[in-house]
């Protein structure tokens, strides 16, 4: 019998727990079983060992100061944990699950590993075929012909609901909580999956492929490869997609007249000038789709899956443009758009809408889905967002505000 | 003046070079509106201008009037009615002006540019508008009133399927003006719950067009999907079937069987592990799929 110790992810044994991102994830290690230990205390080094092509991490002991790829801790024999930190190294994401791995080791002997994801959202256009399909398959199980989950999100953002949503400042942080929702349902039925985000200021054309997102025929119905799993989507009781980019928009070429990275984060250093990025690009970006589309309705827009790429495009900017600007804070004022005379939901303090089961007067007549989907890592936003919990999503102002997802694009520090 | 100071400045005045003043809602809807520019120039302020904030609501007006003058070139309305249906997306603030735009938006429907009709008819049928679903059902009835093409008027009605556009659907299936209006027709009616013994006998039909019998799986999964699974199955073991539909047939069985079922299902196993050896390049690929999930 040898020394064996315990590595705990996110404070977790939980394996559904051991997902990292850029943000520093905190973690701790003890020893299971001393056999063999003399003293009272044993010297570990951590460090991680990745694939080919897998993910890189990197360590620090406490919650401040510079991160490096190991570090060494001095653990009590005694079973007590000690703790550590981890995060992904900016620029080398996971694209397996478990392609990285944390060891321990006591001088040589390796003690102990747990297999990590640094699981962050990624470019669509440039994922891996592994990477697609399993986002695909996901999608395709939560759709599950129009009777699974997917239905609570397509009506949360149907007709009746939009005013939750759009118009007023709460429509990043909004829009927030309904991405990371359905993609913690997605982490439920396979926990490998990130959300990827559709760059529309760019050229994309392998996300209008039959093997993604489909091409679209001349009546605008989307093609997929056969045995493609979106092939049986279904939406409000009508199978398919219907998709048509407007003569102008060429698939294989950034679609015209969306503003691009640099002029949205130039919109202004305050979220009041920010927000209206919610007419060019995000607007703009749904009508580069023609009459017959859902994409180019705010009302029927959820019912083609590249709406969750292109949101999660818009949420990317706004992440950009905090990081820029440092406006992670909700006491920052400049980090919001606070006025008491916004509608109910778009105001700092309000609880989200559908996520509070709130129905009334001001709010839809249903609020679908329940509560916000858990994290097996995270506890923010918790299961009833307020908007100003969306804003500190990578715990920048308080750790324990970390909602467990990362841009590949956004550094930490 | 030192060089370091120079270069700051140059830089400056670089970084300003590059990056052109933003132009104003208001100068940008001024040239819109005005007969004097040119209608390139007023395409580009229009395709420029973002009409999302309440205290914009007079460009919005501006961009209506634009909208719904049948004077104004064709293209320069198309831009407007693509600029206020980006602002329709802020629905808070764009409450206000909405009733006014899809008013002028049914004004629009019949307006004798074909491009604008149809776009008009495509906002409303989305947002389910009684006038747009009556006027396009009245095309269908009667190919005299026809706004829109046949295949683009079932595709808006599939918008809000219902009985009398299901009636309409089921006449055109039948007696096809074009092979377009033909699988609008079917796609439309792929959510009518009567129609699964017509996309049964589409699906096993191997002398229809592969469009239809894929459009078929989906709507008969969709409408009957225990008679499905079942003609799925079926499909898998014909050896004189099509790639596609197999491929098809197989994905499905993959991905919305019950798992313990298919687990047990020792032929179908055998069936697909042979076809992941030796099958079409799109056959064997989802036939791996089916393995790595199902194999023991």
């Amino acid at each position: 019998m040898t020394v064996d110790v315990e590595i705990q992810i996110n404070d977790s044994t939980n394996p559904r727990a051991r997902f990292l991102t850029w943000a520093p994830s905190p973690c701790r290690i003890r020893v299971r079983n001393p056999a063999g230990i003399t003293t009272p205390f044993v010297s570990l080094k951590i460090s991680g060992r990745s694939t080919a092509s897998g993910g890189a991490v990197q360590f620090r002991a406490g919650a401040t100061g510079a991160f490096s790829d190991s570090i060494t801790l001095t653990v009590s024999a005694s079973g007590n944990t000690a703790p550590f930190f981890s995060a992904g190294k900016f620029g080398r994401p996971s694209s397996s699950n478990g392609d990285v791995t944390i060891e321990a080791r006591s001088g040589t002997t390796l003690v102990g590993s747990v297999p990590v994801m640094v699981r962050i959202r990624k470019n669509a256009n440039t994922l891996s075929a592994p990477e697609r399909d399993r986002f695909l398959e996901a999608l395709a199980k939560l759709n599950n012909q129009g009777t699974g989950r997917f239905s609570d999100f397509r009506d949360m953002h149907n007709a009746s609901a939009l005013g939750q949503a759009h118009g007023a400042p709460g429509f990043l942080p909004w829009h927030r909580a309904y991405l990371l929702d359905l993609e913690r349902e997605l982490q439920a039925i396979d926990p490998s999956v990130a959300l990827p985000y559709w760059r529309f200021d760019k050229a994309a054309p392998n996300i209008f492929k039959p093997d993604f997102m489909g091409s679209s025929d001349n009546l605008g119905t989307v093609q997929f490869n056969p045995g493609h799993p979106l092939t049986f989507w279904k939406t409000d009781t009508v199978p398919g997609i219907k998709r048509r980019p407007i003569p102008a928009f060429n698939v294989n070429l950034a679609p015209p007249g969306v503003i691009d990275e640099a002029a949205t984060l130039a919109l202004g250093t305050q979220y009041k000038q920010f927000r209206g990025m919610e007419g060019n690009p995000h607007g703009r970006a749904h009508t580069r789709f023609d009459a017959i589309s859902f994409l180019s309705d705010a009302s029927t827009a959820p019912r083609d899956p590249l709406f969750f790429l292109l949101h999660c495009n818009v949420d990317r900017l706004w992440a950009q443009w905090q990081k820029a600007n440092s406006r992670f804070d909700q006491a920052v004022a400049a980090a919001y758009d606070e006025n008491p005379a916004f509608p109910v939901g778009h105001r700092l303090a309000d609880t989200l809408w559908p996520w509070n089961g709130v129905t009334s007067r001001v709010n839809p007549p249903s609020a679908p889905g329940g509560t916000l989907a858990p994290s097996p890592g995270v506890g923010a936003p918790g299961l009833q967002p307020r908007v100003r919990d969306m804003l500190d999503y990578r715990g920048v102002v308080s750790a324990a505000s970390r909602m467990g997802f990362d841009y590949d694009d956004v550094k930490f520090v | 003046m030192s060089k370091k100071g120079k270069s700051a400045k140059s830089s400056k005045s670089a970084r300003k070079a590059k990056a052109p003043a933003r132009r104003t809602a208001r100068s940008l809807m001024a040239v819109a509106a005005s007969a004097k520019s040119g209608v390139k120039e007023r395409v580009a302020s229009l395709n420029e201008v973002t009409l999302a904030a309440s205290d914009q609501d007079a460009n919005v007006t501006r961009a209506l009037d634009i909208l719904g003058n049948d004077n104004e070139p064709a293209e320069v309305r198309m831009a407007a009615l693509e600029a206020l249906q980006t602002a329709s997306f802020s629905v808070v603030a764009f409450a206000p002006v909405r009733g006014e735009y899809l008013a002028t938006l049914r004004k629009v429907a019949t307006d004798p540019n074909a491009e604008l009709r149809e776009s008009a008819l495509g906002v409303l049928a989305r947002n389910k508008d009684g006038f747009a679903q009556q006027k396009l059902l009245e095309g269908l009835q009667d190919p005299g009133k026809a706004l829109v093409p046949t295949e683009t008027a079932l595709s808006l009605l599939s918008f809000d399927p219902h009985a009398d556009a299901y009636n309409v659907a089921r006449r055109i299936a039948s007696a096809p003006p074009s092979d377009d209006a033909r699988q609008e027709a079917l796609r439309l009616l792929s959510a009518d719950a009567t129609s699964a013994p017509l996309f049964e006998k589409l699906l096993l039909d191997k002398s229809e067009k592969r469009e239809v019998r894929q459009l078929s799986a989906a709507a008969l999964h969709s409408i009957a999907p225990k008679k499905f699974q079942k003609r799925a199955r079926e499909l898998v073991f014909d050896p004189s079937e099509y790639p596609d539909i197999q491929a098809t047939s197989l994905a499905a069985i993959t991905n919305f069987s019950d798992p313990e079922a298919l687990a047990n299902d020792e032929p179908l196993l055998k069936r697909v592990d042979s076809l992941s050896e030796k099958s079409p390049a799109k056959v064997k690929q989802v036939a791996r799929r089916f393995m790595t999930k199902f194999k023991r």
